[in-house]
C-alpha cells in the first residue's frame, strides 16, 4: 500500500534528482560494457556462456553482464536506470513499443547509422525481418533477438476421447469441437485471461486479429487509422463475445488451466515447450493454426502475430564503439544454435529450416519445428510508441466489455477503434 | 542546552522533511504544469492542460466513484471490527501485548506477498470456493464487477485491523476507571456504559482511524494492482493506479503528477470536512 499521496510524487523527484547528479560515473570510470538481459533461468544460461566466451577473447573490454533488476516489469526498471543515469550500454529483451518510446525520447541509437549495420543484417540472415518489422521513422533502433510466434494447443486426450482426427480452421469448426468436447463448469474451451493488463491482448485479441485480417496490421501508425471495426475486427470480437456468452471460458483466471487439462484449447507460444516439458510433463497436445473466420479463403496461409523482443544500444554510452561491436559479435549468427538449444525460443532468422546448424535441434523438438515452419506468416507487433495507451483503451472498450457482455461485438469494435484513432491522431504526447 | 544544540536535535527531521517531502512536494508542483515523459530532459510548459486533462479524463471520475465505494465498505468495516478487536483486548488481563502484537502482524506484512496469497485463495478455482463448491456456492469474489471493491475492501479491512485496534485500545485505557464505576453504582448498564462513556471519550481515537481509513481510501494501490489490475471492467481502478499507470506506464509525468495534486486536495478535504464534523474535545 502507498501510504502517502505523494507517493508517487517522490518518486518521480527521486528519478530527477538522481538523474541531474552529473555524467555517469560507471561509464566514465570503466572501460566495460555493461550489459543487460532478461531475468530468465533459461535466457541467462545461454547469456553467461556467450559473455564468457566474449570475455575470455576480448580482454581490453569486458561485459559486465547483469539480468534486469526485479520489478513490475523490465520497462519499469529500465525506465527508472535510464532517469537515474544508471543504466547500462546495451539491453536486450526490449519490445517495439517500449523501443519506440525510447527512440522518441532520443535516449537510444539508430543502429542502422552504424558502420557495418546492414553486413550484420544480412549475415543473419534476417533482412527482410529487419527491413519489414523494425524500422522507426526511418530508422532501425532495435537488434531482434528473437521471435515467438502463437499457435493453438489442443488436448490430446480430449482430441482422442471424441475422436477428433483433423484440428479446427474456423471459427465455425473450433464452435462445433466445443459442443463436444465443454461440460458446463468443468472442461472449458479455450483458456482466454480476463485479466486488465495492456500486454495480454497481444496473446488473444491481437493474435486472432492477425490471422483473421490476413497478415494487415490492426492500426497503421503513418496514417494514424485504425481497423478494428472492419468486418474481420467485427469477426474476432464476436468470436470471443461467444467464447464468453456460451460459457466456453470463464469470466475469472484458472491458472495453468490448460495444462491441468480444464481447457480444450490454449494460444501459446514457442516458449511454452520449455515450462511444459518440465512442469507438466505427462501433458499431450497437438499444435494447430490460429483460427480464422468462416469467409476466410480456404487456401491461403493463415498468420499469426509473433511476439519479438531484440536488443538496443544506449546513446548514454561512453562505450559505444565497443558495444556496437560486442553487438555484431553478438548477432554475427555462430550463437544461434546454442541460443535455441538453451532457450527454446526460435531466434529472428530467415533461415531456420534450412540452415543444418538448426537441424538437429529441430528433430529433437519437433514442436519448435512447426512454430519455425510458419514464421514467413508471422505478423510483428506495431512499433508504436503509444502501444501501451492503445492497448490499455482496446482493454477498455472491447475486451472487457465483451467478457461481461456489456456492448454488442460490433459496438464494442467500433467504440475501441474511435478510442484509438484518437490516441493516434494526438500530438507525440499530449501530456 | 544551546540553540544549536536544539537545531542539531531536530536538524534530522527537518532534513529528511526537506530531501523527502519538501523537494519531491514542489518538484510534483512544477512538473504538473509540464510535458514530461520522465526519460527526456526536455520539459515543456503548458499551463493548466494537464489539469484540465484530468477532470475530463473518465477514469478520474471512475477512480472517483470506485473510491468512495470502497469508503462505504471499508471504513465502516474496519471501525467496527477494530473497535471490537480493542474491546476484547482491553478485557484480556494476561498477554495483552502479545495478542495486540499477534493483530498487528498483518499491518507489517509485505502487500505483494499476501496480495497474491489472496488472489490465490480467493480465485475463481482457490482454496475457499473450492470449500464454498461443496455447499454448491462459488463466489466470483475479483471476477464480479459488484463485488471485486468489496472484496479487496476485505482484504485491506484484515490488513489493517491491528493498527486501527491498537489505536482504540489506546484510547480505551485512557479513559479513567472512575467513570465505570460511577455508572455502575449510578445502575447505568454495560450497554449505557459503552454509549455514553466509551463512545464520546473514544472520540479522539475514532477521528484518528476515521482519517487513517479516508484516507486510505484515496491511497489504495497495492492489492486492487496485483490482485484485479483495476477490472473487471474498470470497477477496482483507483487514482494512484492511474497515477501510477500514466507516469510509469503511458510515460506522462506531469499528467501524473497534477492527477496526484487534485487527488490531494479531495483527500484533504475529506479530512478537513471530518475534523469540522467528528472531532470533539474531550479532555
Amino acid at each position: 500500500m502507498i501510504n502517502s499521496l505523494p507517493a508517487g510524487l517522490i518518486s518521480i523527484t527521486l528519478c530527477a534528482m538522481f538523474s541531474s547528479c552529473g555524467t555517469n560515473e560507471r561509464d566514465a570510470a570503466s572501460n566495460g560494457i555493461e550489459y543487460w538481459t532478461a531475468p530468465s533461468i533459461e535466457l541467462s544460461k545461454f547469456e553467461k556462456q556467450v559473455v564468457d566466451k566474449w570475455n575470455s577473447t576480448h580482454q581490453e573490454t569486458q561485459i559486465d553482464w547483469k539480468t534486469i533488476p526485479a520489478g513490475n516489469t523490465s520497462e519499469e526498471v529500465i525506465l527508472t536506470a535510464i532517469a537515474t543515469r544508471t543504466g547500462p550500454d546495451v539491453i536486450s529483451n526490449i519490445f517495439g513499443g517500449f523501443a519506440a518510446q525510447l527512440a522518441d525520447a532520443g535516449v537510444i541509437v539508430a543502429l542502422d547509422t552504424l558502420p557495418g549495420f546492414w553486413d550484420v543484417v544480412e549475415n543473419r540472415k534476417m533482412t527482410n525481418i529487419v527491413r519489414d518489422n523494425w524500422f522507426y521513422k526511418g530508422h532501425i533502433y532495435v537488434m531482434p533477438v528473437y521471435v515467438n510466434p502463437e499457435m493453438v494447443w489442443y488436448n490430446k486426450e480430449m482430441l482422442d476421447k471424441f475422436g477428433i482426427t483433423e484440428l479446427p480452421r474456423t471459427y465455425s469448426e473450433f464452435f462445433r469441437l466445443l459442443e463436444i468436447v465443454t461440460v458446463p463448469n468443468k472442461v472449458y474451451g479455450l483458456t482466454v485471461d480476463v485479466s486488465s493488463k495492456w500486454f495480454r491482448r497481444w496473446f488473444d485479441y491481437l493474435t486472432l486479429y492477425a490471422s483473421a485480417s490476413g497478415g494487415v496490421p490492426y492500426i497503421d501508425v503513418d496514417k494514424n487509422e485504425a481497423f478494428l471495426d472492419s468486418n474481420y475486427g467485427i469477426a474476432v470480437t464476436e468470436f470471443f463475445f461467444k467464447i464468453f456468452d456460451e460459457g466456453y471460458a470463464p469470466r475469472f483466471d484458472i491458472q495453468d488451466g490448460f495444462e491441468k487439462e480444464v481447457f480444450f484449447a490454449s494460444i501459446k507460444g514457442a516458449g511454452s515447450t520449455v515450462r511444459i516439458k518440465k512442469l507438466f510433463p505427462d501433458l499431450k497436445y497437438e499444435i494447430g493454426p490460429i483460427l480464422v473466420p468462416d469467409d476466410y479463403p480456404e487456401n491461403a496461409p493463415i498468420y499469426t502475430l509473433a511476439e519479438s523482443k531484440g536488443m538496443v544500444l544506449f546513446e548514454s554510452s561512453n562505450n559505444k564503439d565497443k558495444a556496437w561491436d560486442f553487438m555484431k559479435w553478438y548477432f554475427s549468427g555462430e550463437h544461434d544454435s546454442l541460443w535455441i538449444a538453451l532457450t527454446n525460443y526460435l531466434p529472428a532468422r530467415e533461415d531456420l529450416t534450412s540452415n543444418p546448424i538448426f537441424t538437429s535441434y529441430f528433430d529433437d523438438n519437433p514442436t519448435a519445428k512447426i512454430y519455425a515452419d510458419i514464421l514467413e506468416f508471422t505478423v510483428p507487433l506495431v512499433l508504436s510508441a503509444k502501444t501501451v495507451e492503445i492497448q490499455t483503451s482496446l482493454n477498455r472498450e472491447l475486451w472487457q466489455p465483451i467478457i461481461f457482455g456489456t456492448k454488442s461485438p460490433a459496438q464494442a469494435s467500433r467504440d475501441a477503434n474511435t478510442a484509438i484513432q484518437r490516441i493516434l491522431k494526438s500530438g507525440p504526447s499530449d501530456f | 542546552m544551546s540553540k544549536f544544540a536544539g537545531f542539531g536535535l531536530v536538524a534530522a527531521y527537518i532534513i529528511h522533511s526537506i530531501i523527502f517531502w519538501l523537494y519531491p512536494f514542489l518538484w510534483g508542483l512544477v512538473i504538473a504544469f509540464k510535458r514530461w515523459n520522465i526519460i527526456s530532459p526536455e520539459k515543456e510548459f503548458i499551463g493548466l492542460s494537464n489539469f484540465i486533462g484530468v477532470l475530463y479524463d473518465p477514469l478520474f471520475w471512475i477512480s472517483f466513484k470506485n473510491s468512495l465505494y470502497f469508503m462505504a465498505v471499508y471504513v465502516p468495516l474496519s471501525i467496527v471490527s477494530a473497535l471490537g478487536v480493542a474491546l476484547l483486548l482491553s478485557r484480556i488481563k494476561f498477554l495483552q501485548s502479545f495478542f495486540a502484537v499477534g493483530y498487528l502482524m498483518s499491518y507489517i506484512s509485505a502487500g505483494v506477498a499476501y496480495s497474491i496469497v489472496f488472489s490465490l485463495l480467493f480465485s475463481g478455482d482457490g482454496l475457499i470456493n473450492t470449500w464454498l463448491s461443496k455447499i454448491n456456492i462459488t463466489i466470483p469474489w475479483f471476477s464480479d464487477p459488484n463485488i471485486a471493491m468489496a472484496s479487496i475492501a476485505l482484504i485491506v479491512v484484515w490488513k489493517y485491523l491491528g493498527y486501527y485496534s491498537l489505536i482504540f485500545l489506546a484510547g480505551l485505557q485512557a479513559i479513567p476507571k472512575s467513570l465505570y464505576e460511577s455508572a455502575s453504582i449510578d445502575g447505568a448498564s454495560e450497554w449505557v456504559q459503552f454509549f455514553r462513556i466509551t463512545v464520546p471519550l473514544l472520540n479522539p481515537s475514532f477521528t484518528i482511524v476515521l482519517i487513517f481509513a479516508v484516507m486510505l481510501s484515496f491511497n489504495i494501490f497495492t492489492e486492487p494492482y496485483m490482485i484485479t489490475g483495476g477490472g473487471p471492467l474498470d470497477s477496482t481502478q483507483t487514482f494512484v493506479m492511474q497515477i501510477y499507470h500514466q507516469t510509469f506506464t503511458a510515460l506522462h509525468a506531469g499528467y501524473g503528477s497534477s492527477f496526484a495534486i487534485i487527488v490531494a486536495v479531495i483527500s484533504f478535504a475529506f479530512v478537513f470536512v471530518i475534523r469540522k464534523t467528528v472531532e470533539r474535545d474531550v479532555t
